[in-house]
């Protein structure tokens, strides 16, 4: 069943690129269709950056067109997408008032405020107050902070990690603590244990290395 | 609301060109340090058009760079209209056509009291006219022009687009003559034909496709299409590549600005292969530069600024005595210095000494520290500084011609400030971690906290932006060689304890024992070529 969809996705895709190559990019009478496309990718746990930049830019040519839902949309898409900057280069496209005239737009640019940087908890809080119709979003944000604190981290209090990922079941959150392969610690249950650093991250002190290439042009003259 | 019937290519009518006004004809002349004869500018066009058309290119280039060592010199000198070249060189179309662009790319350029609406129009519609015959036919254009003036078209043909866009949105200082001439001709200047011409050479010259097989190694079957064999037309496609990377860098989409540029490689010594227009490249590289700036890929950004800067230090012996295009590299420089220290400020790393100490000179120590400092008098001092560095936004909507005054000129920039300093802040502590960091090898997070006077809770989350912000592109294993130019400080938690690794480089002698020793050598071998007896009296 997964693989039907994923190649009807893929196919959507492609008729949609099609329709976006070179000059057509900019054709009005594609509007509509890259509206439809953000509710289709929202039904279809899709995500497709360029077509949605589009439809961005046609709402920057011409202003009166824009839907502040479809904005708000297309912005929550693009955190699921973190840590890329999808989500900055939408902003530089979109006109401030407009903007806070939609409060689901408004939402949206206080979610990113709060997951660039990196306050998980109030995050979590936010969104529990806030009413994101779009399915799988939340296991994508885990997704990033999971990165992020990857990156991070060694070794991250039980707590401090529950706080993180927001409200799920103990199940849940072990569950998810398999997944990524991190341990709690055998012999301190408040920790676990998320990837060794220690082996990467370490004081270097670089010495010069003199390559071959570097003094071969001298070489005949010495 | 503006209603746009979205026609294919072709849209902005030619109008015929004879009805033009003949302003310029009888004008005053003399005046400049020499003073040139009527007659004389007259005579130079016909050679002009001559060698157009009979070639070969070279001379054609001789001209086309003479035209402005004769003419600019003059600034006095109006040029002539082209109905009064017609009278002397005929009803040559084509060569009419390029001699309007010159004609208008001065009135630009030197017109006291600034460019008309009429000039706009005139200049918009000889634009169409120019393009129109170059597209418009069966078989490519037999004449060959230097790339040099191509690229030239395409740049004005930008540039005169932004300056249409800042006219029609500065409405402070318009005539309630203008606003009604601009309200009725909404399609003069429009984004969608100025796109539409891009995307037409672009195709034509079928760029993109020659550009990835170069990249891939193969070669390009080009299948008996002449156009994209034409030299003309290859380069007008390239050239259209960057006028679109300009056009969406100015309209703030640096999404599509990159994306256009993808099959390009930004490597100087790899687009000099392709494109030997000095000027292009520089103008390239600082949009794309520019481009990943604004995006968060400092890492990108600082690889492609200093590895232009380097190469414009390289060239000034052989930047050719075209003062205009000088002018502007150096600005160019200047701009890429400041987003340099810019995103050095953000991402410190390693980079060329020779450039390094220029930046630290003149640079860096103009930036506010930090960036977001806010004066006495409330402002805040970046502004300035970006203001300078960054390309003029434009916005491409309509403009709405009831607000008489300034603000849908000054929105574009003041929107594209606001956003860029939402990421500076978010990324304003920073600079504060870092510090205390490299300090130590080891530290508490309750200590960090302490001196940066805030709570352990809230530092955590600091520690996880400075990951998340400037991790880059995470490579698995990093090599030698990437450290030797990637970020001096990292760093893991690991329970309530941060690990400190620093990076520690030693100077690399090498690179400038070497260059010494050629220099030298260079030096010994001029010397004694001097020296050998059939020199002698050469001098």
């Amino acid at each position: 069943m997964p693989s039907v969809s994923q190649s009807r996705t893929n196919t959507r895709a492609e008729e949609v690129a099609k329709k976006l190559k070179g000059i057509e990019r900019y054709n009005p009478n594609c509007r509509p269709m890259l509206e439809e496309y953000v509710q289709y990718q929202i039904d279809n746990h899709f995500y497709d950056f360029d077509a949605n930049m589009a439809l961005l830019k046609m709402y920057q040519f011409d202003p009166s067109n824009f839907q502040g839902d479809k904005v708000a949309d297309i912005l929550l898409l693009a955190l699921t997408n973190l840590p890329k900057p999808d989500f900055l280069l939408c902003k530089y496209l979109l006109d401030a008032q407009k903007c806070q005239e939609n409060s689901r737009v408004v939402e949206a640019l206080h979610f990113s405020e709060l997951l660039e940087s990196c306050r998980f908890q109030e995050f979590w809080e936010q969104l529990e107050r806030a009413s994101v119709k779009i399915p799988g979003f939340e296991d994508r944000i885990r997704e990033f902070i999971c990165q992020t604190i990857n990156r991070t981290y060694q070794t991250i209090s039980r707590q401090e990690l529950q706080l993180a990922l927001g409200r799920l079941t103990t199940n849940e959150f072990e569950g998810l603590i398999k997944t990524r392969g991190w341990k709690i610690l055998p012999d301190d249950a408040t920790y676990i244990w998320i990837v060794n650093h220690e082996e990467n991250i370490k004081s270097r002190n670089i010495v010069e290395k003199i390559k071959f290439e570097h003094v071969a042009p001298v070489m005949n003259i010495v | 609301m503006m209603d746009f019937e979205y026609q294919p290519y072709g849209g902005g009518a030619a109008q015929a060109t004879t009805n033009q006004p003949d302003h310029y004809f009888g004008g005053s002349y003399g005046g400049g340090v020499q003073s040139i004869s009527r007659r004389e500018i007259i005579e130079h066009f016909a050679e002009f058009r001559r060698a157009i058309h009979e070639g070969p290119v070279t001379l054609v280039q001789h001209y086309y760079n003479s035209n402005y060592e004769t003419m600019i010199q003059n600034y006095n000198t109006e040029w002539p209209s082209a109905e009064a070249l017609k009278e002397h060189v005929g009803d040559d179309a084509l060569f009419l056509t390029l001699y309007k662009e010159m004609y208008f790319r001065h009135i630009y350029a030197s017109k006291p009291g600034g460019v008309s609406l009429e000039e706009r129009q005139e200049s918009y519609m000889n634009y169409i006219d120019l393009f129109n015959l170059v597209l418009a036919k069966d078989q490519p254009l037999k004449i060959e022009l230097p790339d040099q003036w191509l690229w030239d078209i395409i740049e004005e043909f930008i540039y005169q687009f932004q300056s249409f866009c800042n006219f029609r949105t500065k409405l402070a200082k318009r005539t309630d003559d203008d606003i009604e001439h601009l309200k009725r001709n909404i399609k003069i200047w429009n984004v969608h034909a100025v796109l539409n011409v891009m995307h037409s050479l672009v195709d034509k010259s079928r760029i993109v496709e020659q550009l990835e097989a170069a990249k891939k190694g193969v070669s390009f079957n080009a299948g008996g299409d002449l156009f994209c064999q034409t030299n003309l037309y290859k380069m007008f496609g390239y050239f259209s590549l960057i006028g679109l990377l300009k056009l969406h860098t100015l309209t703030s989409d640096y999404y599509m600005a990159l994306k256009t540029i993808e099959c390009i490689d930004l490597d100087v010594t790899k687009q000099n292969d392709v494109c030997q227009v000095f000027h292009c490249i520089v103008a390239t590289n600082y949009h794309a530069g520019f481009c990943y700036s604004m995006m968060r890929n400092y890492d990108d950004a600082i690889r492609v600024f200093v590895d232009t800067l380097l190469y414009i230090q390289r060239s000034k012996p052989i930047m050719v005595a075209q003062t205009f295009q000088n002018d502007a590299v150096n600005k160019t420089a200047d701009q890429m210095m400041t987003l340099l220290a810019i995103c050095l400020t953000l991402n410190p790393m390693r980079i060329d000494e020779t450039i390094y100490l220029h930046l630290k000179e003149k640079f860096l120590d103009k930036l506010p520290k930090p960036l977001l400092w806010v004066g006495p008098d409330g402002k805040l001092p970046f502004r300035d500084s970006f203001a300078y560095a960054c390309p003029k936004f434009i916005s491409p909507a309509p403009t709405i011609f009831e607000q008489r005054n300034d603000s849908q000129w000054a929105e574009p920039f003041n929107r594209q400030i606001e956003v860029f300093t939402e990421e500076l802040q978010e990324q304003a502590y920073i600079p504060d971690v870092r510090s205390y960091l490299k300090l130590y090898t080891t530290m508490n997070i309750e200590k960090l906290a302490s001196f940066m006077e805030k709570t352990p809770q809230e530092v955590k989350p600091l520690l996880l932006t400075f990951k998340h912000k400037l991790s880059g592109n995470d490579a698995a294993e990093k090599t030698e060689e990437d450290f030797q130019s990637s970020a001096d400080i990292d760093f893991y938690v690991d329970k309530d304890i941060i690990y400190i690794a620093d990076t520690k480089i030693t100077r690399r002698y090498s690179d400038y024992l070497v260059k010494q020793i050629l220099k030298y050598q260079e030096l010994t071998r001029t010397i004694s070529e001097g020296l050998t007896p059939r020199h002698a009296g050469n001098k």
